[in-house]
């Protein structure tokens, strides 16, 4: 059971990593890195997600939780399978490189 | 019938079809055309068992529109959608065209040009599975699902196996027809609320139809005694914009030419001989029996329109040079008999628009497959560029000329039987109806020749000096539809047998003796 | 005789054609000629035999009207009060009486074609198609449902359809066809048109009196069978402009399949199919539909005068125009194809004075003279290398002389001397002294046809035959085979004698066709019929008749046989000279129809292809105008670099969350 005083402290935590992970995302050029910063945005909000449920005390955030998790992983899944792709077909690994979508 | 879900199988079949697919390689092309015939053959000698058991078994239910094979479950009961299927004497027909027109459009698949064929098929068997579901909803809800789901895989065929215009035409297509679907789904909407506001939590058509919209205040226009700006009439038009345009019925036409030229010869056939029917369909089904009111009032202006249709779509189809315009264009004419019959509202005008739909759904596929056919052989569409194909190619010869002479409705072929059918009915309604529909008739004589004539006749051109014959399997595809012509010409008995067992319903149900009728001459037929 | 007799009988008339259609079309090719030859005649002669049976089964009936109806089968049926149509076959003295012309004469064009056709490599499909007419007439005249008579009678334009153009190379061939179609399209309509107009009215009880409202009045009773139709005719009114209105539509049709104005100008053309065509359905059987029509709907006829006076003035109005025509024309074919339309027109006539067993008695001998001038013609073009200009002819009676012996048989027969044409064509005008709108007008006009008639019948004959060849071909012309010579000589034998044996005018011979028609047109339920002449109107009527026809075969015959008569002084006075242009271009009948309806009609479809779609279009180019409109002024923040659409995911998500922020520190 968490305790009431650190709960603000946890939603903190999970508020810098989330603001980490987001800086990461548009600061950084390497797509691994992106996408390990765009995991660490996930897991603040799974952070949050338990915090609140335990604040709460209800299991509907750990659910959601669970959710978040599977999404990750199946979203990690497409987008390592991208960029596998990407490289193999010789493209450096840039993602300033990268503007097919415009067309 | 023992309780087997006849129809929740023959709406399985053709989607489970289109999964099996996917687990065949992609290289092995003649096991993927194989299995997409073997499951379009099954659906059609199931349906066939449907069709029969409907002619044969008495209607279940003592509501406004007894059905048959009725499976009823619910599947979001929070909100009172419900697994609602039947079939009737309406719809028993245009299944089997449906199942029918199908496998023909599934045997003339090309093997090798098409390249991503699984998917080919696999889009085709789901635009099949949508929509026999549209044919055997009976719960709005689900309606509206598969009449969606129709547009789907059609976008999909049409996007990625259509011609080089198929960019133009995908665009006004879509644009048409989610702009009449989505009005649509906010008049089912408005239904629901209605029923749900007099304690029917329901989109089901049977509860819907006994608990009919209430006749609520609505503003008058000028020189009319009846409310004409209700809800009921806005909720009517929503309905009747999506269904004008699939029909389509002119001023809502003009992506069909369009679509017909770019798209690919199995679909076009599945297309043209299905799917535009399904606005007609729709029509019958839950225009004219939810909104009978809205429909009388605005009866003159729908008979209108559907003569407009027959009228304009002949003059057009005469000025066209391209094959596939010119059927397009025929298939706006004949569409608007169709109409002309539903919106006369009374049996024979309605029989014959069920009749004239299996008719033209037969005679439509094959004026497709023959100039799929041609076009192939010669490379073009032209009318100007080709003739003399009697001499090249004798059996097309013959098989196209009972198919021209069923498009231009000569008595003793299919095009016939509808079209006096429908024209009587026209007639019961307003005697002149039925006079510029027999104009339509006579100008559909000229274009037909001058189609027929000018890919035929005179001396054999530069690209028809090499053409060879049908191939068997063409032969296999047409000759059936060219038997059904006469057979549906000679003995059209069975379709009219199984159509006015039901069709008495829908009469019922569309005549709001409540309402008065805007034209004089109304129902009274001619008697001077 | 029994229904299920006349049910097989008439099923078997109907069978052998059809299966002869079949069988040519569909085996000819692989089995070869000498099996279409065969299949194609025998099965024409086997209708011929069961016909022979019909006829002497009704022969040997009671007198009476000996009419006898049979189901075959349910073609469509919607229910009470709405169609229902069965395939019902009717048998009586007039359907037999056409029978017997459509197989007997359609047996003797068909073995001539045997001759005709032997160099042509589209054999199978010739016989298929001839066939496949012989089937369609002989439905309609058996149909005994109005939407029965109506796919016979599509059935027969069809035929006709597919044998004008028979030699689809032709540019001319495939026109003509089309035009024929296009105009029996248009009375195919107004028949339907009709029935609709008698299914809807059609009732038990006799129609409400003029200026009533006839509240309490029955359901019509819903049907299109002929008897039934026939029985409650009165239902429709006496005179009313309903019946009239009935009538003038089944009429139309009559006039398209007949050839008669405004509705003739596709059978001159139609002249481009084989010869034995135009004689089996050009002349003989298929024009003279539309008079069976007429007489088969006596009984509405009956009760509609005006129709029935407006039926009579077109058809008289049509010989005097075509008689006119002819006159004029250098195609030997053509020249027929008038005289025939002239003929059908005398006929229409008769049926529209109410003469209608006169005008069935014309139509036989028509066919037999007019399908003996039609395959003696094919004879004269076969010999002279398919040539068909008259004045390219000439001097042909020494070089082909049965050819011609017969052709003179023929148009003796056609003027109306001693053969045919003075026994039909003279008693069907002797009721117009009598009867008729504003009798004796029209049976004025009928001798000027008569007059019209011995005319181009004679320089018809004086041209091509007599005289000196005028060409190559015609100096080496020799005569045909005997495969095409006897259908001819057995034609002329008919044309010569049946109208000695069969009726004579007035009461001076015998009067078998009255004896054995009469019953149809007086059975219970019809008007009244013409009223004959009496013995001295009936003399004069026909000396001043064949006086006429006499006077215009002795000045053709002075005019392009003896020579000694020149036209062309008396045409060039000022009043007259318009009169050969006219004739020469056919009143310019297609040229008006083309510049009034073709023209337009294009005009009008080419107008809507450049307007109707494009407008009709505007509003999704509208749709798809303000869509790019709109995306383009976004598109420039559309990099396509995930780092750009990251920052504005940022961007947008932190001024949400101050605008919700700050909506609730207002809230509080």
């Amino acid at each position: 059971m968490l305790s009431q005083a650190m709960f603000p402290w946890l939603l903190l935590t999970a508020a810098f990593l989330f603001t980490l992970g987001a800086l990461g995302v548009l600061i950084r050029r390497n797509p691994l890195v992106v996408f390990m910063c765009i995991e660490l945005m996930l897991n603040a909000v799974n952070l949050a997600l338990v915090g609140y449920s335990s604040y709460l005390n209800s299991e509907e955030g750990q659910v959601f939780a669970f959710m978040v998790i599977v999404v990750a992983a199946a979203e990690v899944v497409v987008g390592l399978g991208l960029l596998t792709r990407v490289f193999s077909i010789g493209r450096e690994l840039d993602v300033d490189d990268l503007d097919e979508m415009k067309q | 019938m023992n309780g087997f879900p006849w129809l929740t199988a023959i709406l399985l079949l053709p989607a489970a079809g289109a999964l099996v697919l996917q687990l065949i390689p992609g290289r092995a092309t003649d096991l993927i055309k194989g299995v997409t015939m073997v499951v379009a053959a099954a659906e059609v000698v199931l349906v066939a068992i449907v069709v029969h058991g409907v002619a044969t078994t008495s209607a279940i239910g003592g509501g406004p529109l007894p059905m048959h094979y009725v499976e009823q479950a619910n599947w979001i009961p929070a909100i009172g959608v419900s697994y609602h299927l039947g079939v009737d004497g309406v719809s028993a027909w245009i299944l089997a065209l449906n199942a029918g027109v199908f496998l023909l459009g599934a045997l003339v698949v090309p093997r090798r040009s098409t390249e991503r064929l699984k998917l080919f098929c696999g889009l085709m068997l789901l635009a099949e599975a949508a929509t026999t579901g549209v044919l055997i909803s009976l719960d709005l809800l689900l309606f509206y699902v598969f009449w969606e789901g129709m547009l789907i895989p059609l976008y999909f065929l049409l996007a990625f196996y259509g011609n080089e215009n198929r960019g133009r035409a995908t665009l006004k297509f879509v644009i048409y027809t989610v702009a009449g679907s989505l009005l649509m789904l906010l008049a089912i909407l408005y239904l629901h609320f209605q029923a749900l506001a007099g304690g029917h939590n329901t989109f089901d058509l049977e509860v819907l139809l006994q608990n009919p919209l209430p006749a609520q205040a609505g503003v008058a226009l000028p020189f009319t005694t009846t409310p004409t700006l209700s809800p009921a009439m806005f909720a009517f038009l929503a309905f009747a914009l999506a269904f004008a345009i699939k029909l389509p019925i002119v001023p809502f036409h003009t992506w069909l030419p369009d679509l017909y030229e770019s798209a690919p010869t199995p679909a076009l056939v599945f297309f043209a001989g299905v799917v535009s029917k399904m606005g007609a369909y729709g029509f019958i089904r839950f225009g004219i029996t939810l909104f009978s009111g809205p429909v009388h009032q605005l009866q003159p202006l729908l008979e209108a329109l559907a003569v407009l249709s027959i009228l304009y779509g002949a003059l057009m189809a005469l000025s066209q040079t391209d094959l596939k315009r010119i059927v397009a264009y025929a298939s706006i004419s004949h569409l608007g008999f169709i109409a002309l019959g539903i919106f006369s509202l009374n049996q024979n005008g309605i029989d014959g628009a069920v009749i004239q739909i299996l008719n033209h759904g037969i005679i439509i596929a094959g004026l497709f497959l023959v100039v799929g056919v041609v076009e192939a052989r010669t490379g073009t569409r032209d009318i100007r560029e080709l003739g003399g194909l009697q001499k090249r190619m004798p059996w097309l010869y013959v098989f196209f000329l009972v198919i021209t002479l069923g498009a231009l409705g000569l008595p003793g072929t299919n095009g016939f039987v509808g079209e006096i059918t429908i024209m009587l009915g026209a007639f019961q309604y307003f005697w002149l109806l039925a006079v510029l529909a027999g104009l339509g008739v006579v100008i559909a004589s000229w274009y037909m020749l001058r189609m027929h004539q000018g890919m035929m006749h005179g001396p054999v051109r530069a690209v028809t000096e090499k053409v060879h014959d049908l191939r068997f399997r063409e032969g296999l595809v047409l000759a059936p539809l060219a038997a059904l012509i006469i057979l549906l010409g000679v003995y059209p008995h069975p379709v009219g047998d199984v159509t006015a067992q039901a069709v008495p319903g829908y009469v019922t149900l569309a005549d709001a003796s409540q309402y008065p009728v805007a034209v004089p001459y109304a129902r009274t037929g001619y008697v001077p | 005789m029994s229904p299920s007799t006349a049910a097989l009988l008439a099923g078997l008339v109907l069978l052998f054609p059809l299966a002869g259609s079949a069988l040519c079309g569909l085996l000819g090719p692989v089995l070869g000629r000498r099996f279409v030859n065969l299949a194609g005649t025998l099965s024409i002669g086997a209708a011929f035999a069961v016909t022979l049976v019909i006829f002497v089964q009704v022969l040997g009936a009671a007198s009476g009207h000996q009419s006898t109806t049979a189901t075959l089968w349910n073609w469509l049926d919607l229910g009470p009060g709405n169609l229902n149509v069965s395939v019902d076959v009717t048998i009586d003295q007039l359907s037999v009486l056409m029978l017997l012309v459509i197989t007997g004469v359609g047996l003797l064009i068909h073995v001539y074609s045997v001759g005709y056709m032997e160099h042509d490599s589209g054999v199978a499909r010739f016989f298929s198609y001839m066939n496949l007419f012989i089937f369609s007439m002989a439905l309609l005249v058996l149909a005994a449902n109005l939407i029965i008579l109506i796919i016979g009678w599509a059935a027969v334009a069809l035929s006709s359809y597919l044998l004008i153009g028979f030699w689809y190379e032709r540019e001319s061939a495939v026109l003509a066809a089309r035009k024929a179609m296009i105009t029996q399209v248009i009375g195919d309509v107004a028949l339907v048109i009709a029935a609709i107009l008698i299914f809807v009215n059609l009732r038990a009880v006799p129609a409400c009196p003029p200026n009533e409202k006839c509240a309490g009045l029955p359901q019509s009773l819903h049907t299109l069978s002929l008897p039934q139709i026939f029985a409650h005719a009165s239902s429709l009114g006496t005179g009313s402009p309903l019946i009239t209105l009935i009538c003038i539509l089944l009429a139309v049709g009559a006039f398209a399949k007949s050839a008669q104005f405004p509705l003739h100008t596709w059978l001159p053309d139609a002249m481009e199919g084989p010869t034995p065509v135009s004689a089996l359905i050009h002349a003989a059987t298929m024009v003279t539909a539309g008079v069976y029509l007429i007489a088969r709907f006596h009984p509405l006829f009956d009760l509609a005068p005006i129709a029935s006076g407006m039926v009579a003035c077109v058809g008289m109005g049509t010989a005097v125009m075509a008689g006119f025509i002819a006159l004029s024309q250098v195609d030997i074919k053509r020249v027929i194809a008038y005289s025939t339309m002239s003929q059908i027109g005398l006929m229409i006539f008769a049926v529209g004075i109410g003469a209608y067993a006169a005008g069935m008695y014309q139509f036989l001998l028509h066919a037999f003279f007019k399908a003996l001038l039609f395959l003696a013609a094919g004879n004269v073009i076969h010999a002279v290398h398919d040539e068909q200009d008259i004045r390219e002819m000439g001097g042909l009676d020494s070089r082909m002389r049965v050819t011609a012996w017969c052709f003179l048989v023929g148009s003796l027969a056609l003027a109306g001397f001693l053969f045919a044409g003075m026994f039909s064509k003279e008693d069907l005008l002797g009721f117009g002294l009598l009867n008729g709108p504003g009798a004796p007008a029209l049976y004025v006009v009928g001798i000027v046809v008569n007059v019209l008639t011995g005319l181009y019948a004679f320089r018809l004959y004086g041209t091509a035959f007599r005289g000196e060849p005028r060409s190559d071909a015609a100096r080496n012309a020799h005569e045909s085979k005997a495969v095409m010579l006897w259908p001819v000589v057995i034609l002329a034998g008919l044309s010569a004698l049946a109208g000695w044996i069969l009726q004579w005018p007035v009461a001076f011979g015998p009067h078998l066709i009255d004896a054995f028609l009469n019953p149809v047109f007086t059975s219970p339920g019809s008007g009244p019929i013409a009223k004959a002449p009496n013995l001295g109107w009936g003399v004069i009527g026909f000396v001043i008749g064949l006086t006429c026809s006499l006077i215009g075969i002795a000045i053709a015959l002075r005019i392009w046989v003896r020579h000694d008569l020149d036209p062309s002084r008396a045409l060039a006075r000022p009043g007259l000279r318009l009169l050969p242009r006219l004739s020469f271009n056919k009143l310019y009948f297609d040229e008006i129809y083309d510049a009034l309806l073709v023209r337009p009609t294009r005009a009008l479809a080419r107008g809507l292809r450049r307007v109707g779609d494009p407008v009709m279009d505007s509003w999704i180019k509208g749709v798809s105008g303000v869509a790019t409109d709109f995306s383009s002024a976004f598109r420039t923040i559309q990099t396509g670099l995930i780092r750009d659409y990251a920052s504005y995911m940022v961007l947008f998500v932190v001024i949400f969350t101050v605008a919700v922020m700050l909506a609730a520190g207002l809230a509080k």
